[in-house]
């Protein structure tokens, strides 16, 4: 027997460390990265403006009105005179410019309209399921409709805020989606190529290496443009969102590629077939578990690339078309120079999908940087 | 010298060769081999630890995990006598039988690090091998690991850590616990030792002799520093370039080592004591590429005694004294100093 | 010839990283002298800080390691040998033009693994020419004929054809004598080998270190030779500094060291390891019980303590060893020597 070693055992903080999972490890890793987590949380202000933009909208998103065509965001105000006071918006009044016949807009000093939280406007499902009319904001007065336009209005009189609460949803989700299925057929080839080996991985890559090599905006555009014009917005929806990551899933599997030949000449994966561990056993239990927070890291990486390719398409106006509302559609509207111009405010959704990339750029490489947490120890 | 049972090898490894095909081109053309090694033949006796030593590159690990079939052979034999005496030849064996044999004959890796899955806790990594095949399960499983863990030197207090917590020897000692829950009677250990702080060898070097008692356990040392081996091993295999040299007692070959070879390696080592200083004995050139060996006698080129017969003819592996064998055409020869007194 | 005062004073070193899980004090208040033309050998297991201390005196340390504390005095000789001027090397800017003449010419190194050392894309020639023309004013044909010499001299085959390679066509030998062959290009002062011979087999690396003693030799410059194989440093050193956990332990020349060392750890460790001998050791090794503590929990009071035999109660896990005198030029840090005289800075 071994008679050297076996030290004092005590339960300390230290021992907490020992007993951390991959998982806490990594966690706490991410922590340190302050930007990292800073975008975290706007990732997750984004998803929560996409799960509930309903209730953020303050108008109905489609309804149009020829009498508030371009409106300009309206200020709030928080001072009455030099004093603090519950924020209120004014009036509107509408005039037509006597010279250019534009019309034009100039906030009623003598109506002041109290914000209120959580005001009845016009009626949502909410999930599809709940009847309700409960709003985030609201103005304290029965104009219809009310005379609240942060971000301004578009020349249909439509308001920008309420829908790009809702192009959020689209973008955001086009995101996701787009990424899982990426996630599924980059890890499936990925894995098929790297474990297995032979000719199923030279063909494998080769076929990445042929569909890298294409030049994606064209692609993209002439896959777009064969979508059929009569398909629903639902339809055309997932169309897109097959097309753009029909192309993303290739960095993926590469990843996933390069982690498995890694993996399969470790030394614990060796120990483990030498005992007798079947070849799923391996895969499931020591070779996904030691990727899983890479593939996270990655895939967190390819989200942009999805938002910024459905914009541009949209943009374009190959992607999703009106009345579906997106980041790209929005930015479809502020497209001429007129436009930009005359109603600067329809240029909002920019800063929104650089703020969202920027965040999602953040995360990932923070999560890239936790992902392993047994390097450098 | 303790006692064997001579009757019939633990382990008998015939003519093996592990060739590694040079690939090169899209078409993957074969354009020769790596000759990893190279009819390699000795015997295992049970209960004894037989040492392989050799330079980086002489195959020494490729044979290793070769006899485990980690690494397919290209030809030869290897019979392994199982518990229940039936001898086995791991080399046809289907994988249905290579897990009943490698129940019984495991592999202890050299960096303890990366021999550890580092998602796993210490009781995971030794419950492993026992899951796996269904040798235990429930309260007895935990047993079993705790029992395990205890006899190579670890508090079961630890189960639940995971290897991060641990140092290069104790995670050592983890990599030999699962290595021995089975139960196994034939370990090949290869280079157990070399990654781990100086302080920390000679501990784990004790606790395998320990081990070696207590379950009758036969070793396959690898090793590439000769003082480990002198230390540990019974018998010595010696080998350069996939091919083997010299085979021996331990004692005859450190103080009688027939090959030229061998006694290059054994004053290579630096002797720890300033006063014996030796000077002037350093082989000249580069151990041969295994992809294009010399001609004749692999080691010419280096040898201080090479002759035109050693460029041209190369030797046969024959006994030159009781159960010493070397490859050379002047071992009974040469009169060599062995390590340096 | 030679002046009086040491080559390298080195007094109360401290560099510490600061990580995230904690501050290591990876060099900590350690203070030696190295002579000149003398070979030192520093010797420790890993995370004793012997590469660090090496790393410190070359002033590349790299953050959040930090050498804040201490002084390192270089002192060099004039031309014909007289006392030159003294230099802190901790003074100088890590990236200045001072430091960078110093580093590379006057004080060289030579790492573990060489493959890490050279650029893969330049010849080593190039690499050994940009050296030779950065520290000396010749022409590049002189400095290529000075790189084909240094080549030949370290024992390269056909140095014509070899100066033209790049490292990665060179056998791990080779390109251990090609970086040797860098390191001495200027003629330095001071030549840090830090494992010099880890990497390689043991047949290159007898012939490594037969060329590296020559060379000392031939060159008389000093040596500072980092290894954690007692054997390496029995072979080749002069002097010997044993480390543990960022303080020395214990230091001696090399004989003394290995007949009569004085702190338990220097002891234990001669003692634990394998040596081949005619006759085959039967008995157990003597291990050293326990594990190199980790970094960040460093025990209280002499950092060996929970694995030392001689360990003392209330003594030894309180009390800071202090560097004792117990012989001629003979130091060890160890509370079992708390009577033997101390030593201050000026004494030794």
């Amino acid at each position: 027997m071994a008679s050297q070693t076996t030290e004092t055992t005590a339960i300390t903080a230290e021992e907490r460390e020992y007993i951390a999972s991959q998982w806490t490890l990594v966690w706490r890793r991410f922590l340190r990265h302050r930007l990292a987590v800073a975008a975290t949380i706007g990732i997750a202000l984004f998803y929560l403006i996409a799960v509930f933009c309903e209730f953020f909208a303050i108008h109905d998103p489609y309804a149009q009105n020829a009498q508030r065509a371009f409106v300009p965001p309206q200020r709030i105000h928080f001072f009455d005179g030099m004093k603090p006071t519950w924020p209120y918006a004014n009036g509107l009044l509408r005039e037509r410019n006597p010279v250019t016949l534009k019309p034009e807009y100039a906030p009623d000093e003598s109506k002041r309209f109290r914000v209120k939280l959580f005001a009845r406007g016009h009626e949502y499902e909410l999930f599809g399921i709940f009847d309700t009319n409960i709003h985030l904001l609201g103005l304290d007065t029965d104009e219809d409709p009310i005379p609240m336009y942060l971000f301004g209005s578009d020349r249909l009189g439509r308001d920008v805020f309420s829908r790009l609460m809702y192009a959020t949803r689209i973008s955001m989700s086009i995101g996701l989606i787009g990424v899982a299925l990426s996630l599924f057929l980059g890890v499936l080839l990925g894995g098929i190529s790297g474990y297995r080996g032979g000719i199923a991985d030279i063909s494998i890559q080769r076929f990445i290496e042929f569909i890298r090599s294409i030049p994606t905006i064209p692609l993209w555009l002439g896959l777009a443009a064969a979508v059929p014009q009569e398909w629903t917005q639902i339809q055309i929806y997932f169309a897109i969102t097959i097309i753009i990551s029909l192309l993303g899933w290739t960095t993926l599997a590469r990843e996933v590629r390069g982690r498995f030949l890694a993996l399969r000449s470790e030394d614990f994966v060796m120990a483990a077939r030498l005992y007798g561990t079947s070849e799923l056993r391996i895969i499931f239990r020591h070779m996904i578990p030691s990727f899983m927070s890479h593939i996270i890291a990655t895939t967190t990486l390819a989200v942009p690339a999805i938002i910024i390719a459905e914009t541009a398409l949209s943009f374009l106006g190959l992607g999703l078309r009106p009345p579906t509302i997106s980041w790209g559609t929005l930015l479809f509207e502020a497209q001429n120079l007129n436009a930009i111009s005359n109603a600067p405010w329809l240029m909002v959704p920019a800063p929104f999908v650089l703020l969202a990339i920027l965040a999602f750029n953040f995360m990932g490489d923070g999560l890239r940087d936790a992902a392993d947490p047994y390097s450098g120890q | 010298m303790t006692n064997h049972n001579d009757s019939s090898p633990i382990l008998s490894v015939k003519d093996l060769k592990v060739y590694f095909p040079i690939v090169s081109g899209i078409w993957r053309k074969t354009r020769g081999y790596v000759r990893a090694v190279d009819d390699l033949s000795f015997q295992l006796r049970e209960g004894e630890t037989l040492g392989l030593v050799g330079e980086s590159g002489c195959g020494k690990t490729t044979a290793g995990r070769a006899i485990l079939r980690a690494v397919e052979p290209t030809a030869g034999e290897i019979l392994f006598r199982m518990r229940d005496d039936s001898v086995v030849s791991t080399t046809e064996a289907s994988e249905e039988e290579l897990t009943l044999i490698r129940q019984e004959m495991q592999l202890i890796f050299q960096d303890p690090f990366a021999s550890l899955n580092p998602r796993m806790t210490v009781f995971d990594v030794v419950a492993d091998p026992l899951k796996v095949n269904h040798l235990a399960r429930g309260s007895d499983l935990e047993d079993q690991v705790s029992e395990m863990l205890m006899r190579v030197g670890l508090s079961p207090a630890y189960m639940r850590r995971y290897p991060h917590a641990f140092s290069g020897g104790q995670r050592q000692r983890v990599g030999i616990a699962r290595s021995l829950v089975m139960n196994p009677r034939l370990v090949i250990a290869d280079e157990p030792v070399s990654a781990l702080d100086v302080s920390v060898q000679a501990q784990i070097l004790n606790l395998m002799q320990d081990l070696q008692d207590e379950f009758n356990l036969t070793y396959l040392f690898i090793s590439h520093d000769l003082s480990v081996v002198q230390y540990i091993a019974h018998r010595v295999v010696v080998m350069y370039v996939g091919k083997i040299v010299e085979i021996a007692e331990t004692e005859k070959l450190f103080t009688e080592p027939k090959h030229p070879y061998t006694q290059a390696l054994l004053s290579s080592v630096p002797v720890p004591n300033p006063a014996v200083r030796a000077r002037g004995q350093a082989l000249t050139g580069e151990v041969a590429n295994p992809a294009d060996p010399p001609s004749g006698c692999y080691f010419h080129p280096r040898c201080p005694f090479a002759k035109d017969i050693c460029r041209t003819e190369e030797p046969q592996l024959t006994e030159i004294e009781e159960g010493q064998f070397a490859k050379c055409h002047f071992a009974g020869e040469l009169d060599l100093p062995g390590v340096p007194s | 010839m030679q002046s009086d005062r040491p080559l390298l004073e080195i007094k109360n070193l401290k560099t510490y990283f600061y990580l995230d899980e904690g501050v290591v004090r990876a060099v900590d208040d350690v203070s030696f002298e190295m002579d000149r033309g003398r070979v030192l050998g520093v010797v420790g297991e890993s995370g004793c800080g012997k590469s660090v201390l090496a790393r410190s005196i070359m002033r590349i340390v790299r953050p959040p390691g930090r050498s804040f504390e201490g002084e390192i005095i270089y002192n060099r000789n004039t031309e014909n040998g007289a006392r030159g001027d003294s230099v802190d090397l901790l003074d100088l800017s890590p990236d200045g033009t001072e430091m960078r003449n110093i580093r590379g010419s006057e004080i060289t190194m030579v790492f573990q693994e060489p493959m890490v050392s050279f650029s893969p894309v330049h010849t080593v020639g190039a690499q050994i020419i940009e050296g030779i023309l950065l520290h000396q004013q010749v022409t590049k044909e002189e400095a290529r004929e000075t790189a084909i010499e240094i080549l030949r001299r370290v024992g390269i085959p056909d140095p014509d054809r070899i100066v033209d390679e790049y490292p990665f066509n060179l056998s791990g030998g080779m390109r251990q004598r090609c970086m040797i062959a860098m390191a001495l290009s200027c003629n330095p002062t001071l030549l840090i080998a830090d494992e010099p011979t880890t990497a390689l087999d043991v047949t290159t690396q007898a012939q490594i270190l037969e060329l590296m003693a020559e060379l000392q030799e031939d060159f008389g410059m000093a040596m500072m030779l980092i290894t954690h194989n007692l054997g390496v440093v029995a072979q080749m050193a002069e002097e010997m500094i044993v480390m543990y956990l960022g303080k020395i332990v214990e230091r001696a020349d090399i004989n003394t060291l290995f007949s009569d060392p004085k702190h338990p750890y220097t002891q234990e460790l001669l003692k634990s390891i394998p040596q081949l001998s005619r006759s085959r050791q039967t008995e157990r090794l003597a291990a050293i019980s326990g594990n190199v503590p980790s970094p960040f929990v460093r025990p209280s009071g002499c950092p060996f303590h929970p694995r030392c035999p001689q360990f003392m109660e209330g003594v030894c896990d309180v009390l800071e060893p202090p560097q004792v005198s117990v012989g001629v030029n003979h130091t060890a840090s160890c509370l079992l020597y708390a009577d033997a005289p101390a030593i201050d800075e000026e004494s030794q």
